[in-house]
């Protein structure tokens, strides 16, 4: 079973453009949606989940119509929001056992708690499943969120910027849960941060302001910028005075002096020296090009 | 300079929000209506004073605190704990700040704030008056003063008041939710407090401890009459700046103690803790990475089976829960127990501080007053919550994934707003029971509790429910919603009145008006009632589908995008569900208007306004046509209870009495009755069937003395559902019908439209209700007031009912038969009566017994039967009574009937005393010292077998001085002889106070009473008796009772003519010695208020034990005219003055000591008496004989000197 999805397209009122026209195919396995902030990642995602109608296009997830069946979709579909809430003075058990029921998992409340305590477990919240959900910590609720996630074995898994505000240790843990279950079903994962792409997913696609920028297998995307990626570290003065034809990649800091990469077919002298491209490079090369 | 910092920064942040213009714009439209319209009443009717009265002004004012302090309350609130809901106390409490500079400053700036809403209502009421500018029958002219004096009294003081206890609760406890709470315990415990110091007694206490000040202003105002209220600024009298100051000092005391309990420092600290030992406790057992972490195929491979019912319930549970632990819900539940159990208590009081027994309609009744704003409050606020949730705790996005209907939600919520409704029923029916069980009643109808409870209020609450949830998924957000939901309530509530549909059909989730009654139960109205449930119901099923087609999920979106994608993703079912609604609804609406308006004419109040302006304009000149009188009748009565019909055929002989022929006879007929009528000679050539009145052309003409046989049958045609329940006379159990329904000759002035206003507006003439007053009667006086169209009249009766069921009608039982499944009687008049009297069918009780040769009989519903030995002893009495002192009874029988509350008086008919069941059969007359208004109420309408039934006035100005005030005479003669003077001292404070407070609401103009209009019931009841008692104490009862019994010989059964009030008080001036004629004059014919006080009374014990007691009085005499403007007269009258000794404990008077007539002038006199025990009160009228426009001053404690 593959997500199909064919011509996209929302503008919301006002003229913004979240998603235009997009086409893709995303297959079984971790799918990764990069994008600065506000490119449409998180409307796609929506739109996918059924929560939010497109103008036009259409998404097909196997047989199912995925802007038309609503409840079709929702049957087989675990949704991480990016941001949520939960009800106040609510445990994880009691809030998890009532999203099961709406999910239609277990068979009656006995059953259903008993999938939830599993749950719980396997992301390791079982000391604190009778707390309230709302004092949990970032990484904790992060968990809870997977777990209502994975609830009915779902077979499309939607997370959206899951890892925003975690440690990195939680971060680790949250991605090895992920790689777990994404062996098998599609999980579409949305994140801004470069990183998590390249050591997660087997596909990836990158949208800029609405637009498919990319699509393809990370390491694709790096082969195929080999050597013709530039590096030299300099004076913050050499950086003001740095030539402005030079395609400028990024430039950070590495013990506060600034490093630049830049775009080049060939040597661009001046001192930059060639360095092997990295998933990040690929994602700035596409947004300065779009 | 810090404080002017704050009180600066405070004002413009709220200038430039928008919710103080909002504020403002609520308060002027809402007393702007209230002035400018019929529509929005606050603190009571306006009546006849000018819309923009300084005592208006003032009223509004007063009562407007009560809304403007909960939007003050918003402000002060927010003044107070926005540092800390904003979490910028981090960042200002760190800053070096001076606590009070702070405080007063931010308190400062929110009372000017929080003060201004109420200017809304000088705003309102100055629009209203320039809007009406040139109407100067009912607008004054705007006086800046007045309003001036009202903010100072009223709106200041309570603003500071209402703002310092919110403010001290919200810097204290740092919760928006306890202050509003706080507040709300205020207002209850206000209202409750004042309820429970209704009694004339309290008063005083009553008017302290009111935080608003409003009682204060009534007991200062509330025997102000029209002229006072158009012209009096405010009274400050000593209660009410006594009551300023006390509260003003304890807004300053809370203030004060607020400010000192208050500090910077920032208490979160508990909360914080709870928080970490969470998070440390998760790091200690997060596994390593690499550790055994269960894989996805470990767990159980389930396929998901979305279940509806599971989901149903599941999202129930999680709804219920969710509203029923928050505080708020909690606290209105505890309001609701506290609030309805008081109710309960204080609503079984009636007048005169008497108790009833707790019947169970009663309490009913008083469970749905009290709490009915509980359920309003929670669906109106809990809707909201509601159809927010997941938005609001940012859940949508997890829940609007999962595989759920729409229609879950709906219902969800639908079934969760019952439940939490359910609770507050559950408490009204436990408070009514504990009451009851309290009470020593164990008669429990369950029934009746949950029929009128929990289904018929179930029905209404469940109707709002769906509006609620409709306005909010309506609604693109909560504040809108709820502005929805609140328009729609008052727009449904006001709007078709506005365009006068009475219709019931048009009226979201109206069903007909019902009366319970123990006769009959809800028998009537059973049928229209829950077919307009049904109807509603389908309605509302339909609107709770479309809730579910528009309900918020996922992402924010537009109206017609959640209609359209709604609509889509609905499924067959959803769709089938929603066509069956409207089908229903639409057959069931159509069953309904063809019930109600085509099987049944629905004439609404428009319409039957314009028939009797019609009536009026068409008729009237037919005022003094000679018509036939009737002399006797035949009637033959079917009464058929079980389906609420009845037929009447009468045959009547009707005579010429006049000199002159009769060529056209017009007979009115009753509306909702099949008439036919049969005159020999007579041709209809005129069937007005829309003013119901027919004119019969006579050929030849009827000669004078001539005697025609006059046939007529009047039948009810009880069909169908109507709009409203009409003759509710016709009943399963308690059918009481009058003769009136049968037709009758003449232009019947009845019939017109007589409220001043509305015949105003209507553009109709003045009218005054009877004919002016004249001394010579003559042709004036050839008719009598109770009917137009006879004068004596002997009448004999058939009537049946049901075999369970006794009739009863005029006179004596001559013969009583069965036929079939019928009862059979057959009455006969003893003696000829006027043509005025009842027909009563129902499963009686009867508790007979005999008084001499007369018959008294009590028929009483068999669950009624504590006061019926009493009523029997009452007809005694007054029977004893009246015979020794006027002159025979004439009816060989004396029935009390008791009928349903559908209406609630008793009445006097000739020898028979229908008796509401409302009044008297359930009053509780255990306790000894209470005012037995049973016993009085019989003596009453014993007294009009006598007054009306013998002597009755003629249709002019001044009859019911005959009939009302000597029925109320007699009553209290009756009275007086059982209970003694003690008992009447307390009896008459109420009817002074009933008499001044109901004049100051006069909508013509105040009649004397020998000219008192028919309607002016203060006048010739409460004035009436309260002078004929005085006259009785001046010149002696004999007297009085020699003058009435002179009446009675000369006019007993006599007329036409027929005799005026002057008859009354020339028989009276006859047997009063001439020094007291000016008494009769000025009480009689004028209207004559008194000003007496006491203003010192000392006392010296005499060495023989006795004591010389001195006082200081003022006297002071006005004469007032029809519009109550007062004028002070020269007083020259005689005067009791005396003492009464300390009251026994549990008692309020004491005994009178002494008593001493003295002739008084105006201004101050010493006066001295000596008594033979210690004195505890001494003054001037002790017994308040004379109307005193302030009863309270007329004695004073005596002060025991050496």
């Amino acid at each position: 079973m593959q997500l199909v999805i064919n011509n996209l397209c929302k503008t919301y009122p006002g003229g913004v453009k979240a998603l235009d026209n997009i086409t893709m195919t995303i297959p079984k396995g971790m799918f990764g949606l990069l994008g600065p902030n506000g490119a449409g990642k998180s409307t796609l995602m929506r739109t996918l989940a059924t929560l939010q109608t497109a103008d036009s296009g259409s998404a097909k997830l196997g047989d199912i119509d995925v802007l038309k069946q609503h409840d079709e979709v929702r049957q087989v579909l675990g949704y991480l929001p990016q941001e949520f809430g939960v009800y106040p003075r609510t445990s994880a058990v009691a809030l998890l056992t009532h999203l099961a029921a709406l999910k239609g998992v277990g068979d009656g409340v006995r059953d259903r708690k008993a999938v939830v305590e599993q749950l719980l477990e396997r992301v390791n919240l079982t000391h604190v499943r009778h707390k309230a959900v709302s004092t949990y910590s970032g990484g904790m609720r992060q968990r809870f969120g997977i777990a209502q996630a994975l609830l009915g074995d779902p077979k499309l898994l939607i997370v959206d910027e899951p890892t925003a505000g975690l440690d990195p240790g939680e971060r680790n843990r949250f991605y090895n849960l992920l790689s777990e279950v994404g062996e098998s079903i599609i999980v579409i994962l949305s994140t801004h941060i470069v990183e998590d792409c390249k050591e997660l997913c087997t596909n990836m696609a990158i949208i800029h302001l609405g637009q498919l920028l990319y699509h393809g297998v990370p390491e694709q995307a790096e082969n195929g910028m080999s050597g013709k990626v530039w590096e030299k570290s300099m004076s913050k003065v050499e950086l003001s005075a740095l030539d402005p034809k030079l395609k400028i990649l990024s430039s950070k800091l590495i013990a506060g002096r600034p490093v630049v990469r830049i775009f080049s077919e060939w040597d661009p002298g001046q001192g930059f020296h060639s360095v092997a491209p990295n998933l990040e490079d690929v994602f700035f090369v596409h947004l300065k090009a779009g | 300079m810090m404080f002017g910092e704050f009180f600066r920064f405070e004002l413009q942040y709220w200038f430039r929000g928008w919710m103080i213009y909002i504020f403002i714009a609520i308060v002027s439209l809402m007393f702007g209506l209230a002035a400018g319209s019929e529509f929005v009443q606050v603190g009571g009717a306006i009546g006849n004073t000018y819309r923009n009265a300084p005592y208006i002004v003032a009223l509004f004012y007063a009562t407007a605190s009560t809304i403007t302090c909960f939007m003050a309350a918003s402000i002060y609130d927010s003044a107070a704990s926005r540092d800390f809901t904003s979490k910028m106390a981090d960042i200002l409490y760190s800053k070096p700040l001076r606590k009070w500079d702070y405080l007063l400053g931010r308190f400062l700036a929110a009372s000017v704030v929080g003060f201004l809403p109420t200017l809304g209502v000088s705003v309102g009421i100055g629009i209203a008056t320039l809007v009406n500018i040139g109407d100067t029958d009912r607008w004054g002219p705007i006086g800046i003063a007045n309003h001036l004096l009202a903010i100072l009294v009223f709106a200041i003081p309570n603003t500071l008041l209402f703002g310092a206890i919110v403010f001290a609760i919200a810097t204290v406890t740092r919760n928006t939710l306890y202050s509003f709470l706080g507040l709300l315990a205020l207002i209850v415990g206000y209202a409750v407090a004042q309820a429970a110091l209704g009694k004339l007694e309290f008063e005083m206490i009553a008017a302290l401890s009111d935080p608003f000040g409003a009682a204060a202003f009534d007991s200062a105002t509330k025997y102000w009459t029209v002229d006072e209220r158009n012209t009096q600024s405010i009274p400050l009298t000593q209660w009410l700046i006594l009551n300023r100051v006390i509260w003003l000092g304890v807004a300053a005391a809370i203030f004060g103690y607020a400010g000192t309990r208050f500090s910077f420092e920032i208490r979160s600290k508990q909360s914080r803790k709870r928080r970490q030992a969470v998070e440390s406790s998760d790091l200690g057992i997060t596994p390593v990475a690499g550790g055994p972490v269960l894989t996805a195929t470990s767990l159980p491979v389930r396929t998901p089976k979305v279940r509806w019912l599971d989901q149903l319930l599941s999202t129930l549970a999680s709804d219920v829960t969710s509203i029923v632990k928050t505080t708020t819900y909690i606290f209105i539940m505890a309001f609701a127990a506290i609030d309805v159990l008081f109710g309960v208590i204080l609503g079984s009081q009636e007048f005169y501080g008497l108790y009833s027994f707790p019947v169970t309609y009663r309490m009913v009744e008083e469970v749905i007053s009290s709490l009915a704003i509980f359920p309003l409050a929670i669906i109106t606020y809990f809707t909201g919550v509601l159809v927010w949730r997941d938005r609001d705790s940012r859940i949508h996005e997890i829940v609007g994934a999962t595989p759920s209907s729409n229609s879950v939600y709906a219902v969800s919520r639908f079934l969760t707003m019952l439940i939490v409704i359910f609770p507050i029923l559950v408490i009204g029916i436990a408070a009514g029971c504990l009451y009851q069980v309290l009470q020593g009643y164990t008669r429990f109808e369950f029934s009746v509790y949950l029929e009128e409870l929990m289904v018929l209020q179930g029905f209404r609450f469940a109707f709002l429910i769906v509006i609620g949830l409709l306005a909010h998924s309506i609604s693109p957000n909560k504040y809108v919603g709820y502005a929805v939901f609140l328009f729609f309530f008052v727009l449904n509530a006001s709007l078709w009145q506005w365009l006068r549909w009475d219709t019931l059909l048009v009226r979201f989730g109206a069903l007909p008006r019902h009366t319970y009654s123990d006769l009959y139960g809800l028998a009537p109205f059973r049928p229209g009632l829950y077919t307009f449930a049904a109807y509603w119901s389908f309605v509302s099923m339909g609107l709770l589908w479309l809730t579910a087609i528009l309900m918020h999920r996922g992402t924010p979106a537009v109206f017609w995008q959640r209609f359209r994608s709604g609509l889509a993703q609905s499924s067959t079912l959803s769709r089938g569900f929603a066509t069956i609604s409207l089908i229903m609804a639409s057959g069931m609406g159509g069953w309904l208007y063809y019930n109600t308006m085509v099987l049944n004419e629905l004439v609404g109040q428009a319409d039957r306004e314009q028939r009797q302006v019609e009536y009026e304009t068409t008729y009237q000149n037919l005022a003094d046509v000679t018509q036939p009188k009737v002399d006797s009748i035949k009637y033959a009565i079917d009464i058929y209870p079980e389906e609420r019909n009845i037929q009447l055929q009468g045959i009547q002989s009707i005579v010429n009495k006049s000199e002159g022929p009769i060529e056209k006879l017009y007979l009115n007929v009753a509306p909702g009755f099949l008439t036919e009528i049969e005159i020999p000679r007579a041709k209809l050539i005129n069937d007005d069937e829309r003013l119901l009145m027919r004119t019969y052309e006579i050929v030849p003409p009827m000669a004078p003395r001539e005697v025609l046989e006059m046939k007529y049958t009047v039948r009810s045609k009880n069909r169908g559902i109507e709009n409203q329940v009409s003759q509710t006379e016709i009943v399963q159990n308690g059918t009481f019908f009058n003769n009136s329904i049968a037709p009758h000759f003449g232009y019947d002035s009845n019939r017109r439209i007589m409220d001043p206003k509305r015949r105003k507006a209507l553009g109709l003439p003045e009218a005054e209700p009877f004919p002016a007053l004249v001394r010579d009667c003559g042709d004036h006086c050839l008719v009598h007031y109770m009917s137009n169209d006879s004068d004596w009249v002997s009448v004999e009766t058939i009537i049946s009912t049901s075999s369970d069921q006794i009739a009863v009608a005029p006179g004596s039982l001559v013969k009583q038969w069965q036929d079939g499944d019928r009862n059979y009687f057959q009455y006969r008049l003893d003696h000829r009566s006027l043509n005025f009297y009842s027909f009563i069918s129902a499963r009686y009780e009867v508790e007979r017994s005999m008084i001499g040769d007369v018959a008294t009989e009590v028929y009483y519903h068999k669950e009624h039967p504590w006061n019926v030995s009493k009523m029997t002893e009452a007809i005694k009495m007054t029977l004893a009574y009246c015979t020794e002192n006027f002159g025979p009874y004439k009816h060989k029988q004396a029935r009390i009937i008791e009928f349903p509350r559908v209406a609630s008086f008793a009445q006097a008919f000739p020898g028979t005393m229908p008796y509401s069941e409302s009044i008297g059969f359930i009053s509780n007359l255990e306790k000894p010292d209470d005012i037995d208004m049973v016993h009085f109420v019989v003596a009453h309408e014993m007294g009009h077998q006598w007054w009306a039934h013998q002597v009755v006035g003629a249709k002019m100005q001044g009859a019911t001085l005959l009939s009302e005030s000597l029925a109320e005479y007699t009553a209290l003669m009756v009275m007086r002889r059982k209970y003694g003077e003690d008992m009447m001292h307390k009896f008459l404070e109420y009817e002074v106070d009933r008499y001044l407070r109901d004049r100051g609401t006069e909508q013509l103009k105040e009649k004397p009473l020998v000219s008192v209009d028919p309607n002016q019931g203060y006048i010739h009841y409460q004035k009436g008796g309260i002078v004929l008692y005085y006259l009785a104490e001046m010149i002696g009862e004999e007297r009085v009772n020699a003058a009435l019994q002179s009446v009675i010989q000369q006019y007993a059964y006599q007329g036409p003519p027929y005799p005026n009030s002057y008859v009354l008080i020339d028989a009276l001036k006859q047997h009063t010695p001439p020094e007291l004629h000016g008494l009769i004059k000025d009480q009689f014919e004028e209207i004559v208020l008194y000003g007496n006080r006491t203003l010192e009374a000392t006392a010296t014990e005499l060495p023989d034990g006795k004591f010389n007691v001195k006082i200081k009085i003022e006297c002071e005499k006005f004469s007032a005219d029809e519009k109550g403007k007062e004028t002070s007269v020269a007083m020259d009258d005689w005067v009791e003055i005396g003492a009464f000794t300390r009251p026994e404990s549990g008692k309020r008077y004491g005994r009178l000591l002494h008593k001493e007539r003295v002739q008084l002038t105006s201004g101050t006199h010493e006066l001295e008496f000596q008594v033979q025990e210690r004195p505890d009160k001494a003054g001037i009228d002790p017994q308040r004989f004379l109307i005193d426009r302030v009863p309270g001053d007329n004695l004073k404690t005596v002060v025991i000197g050496s």
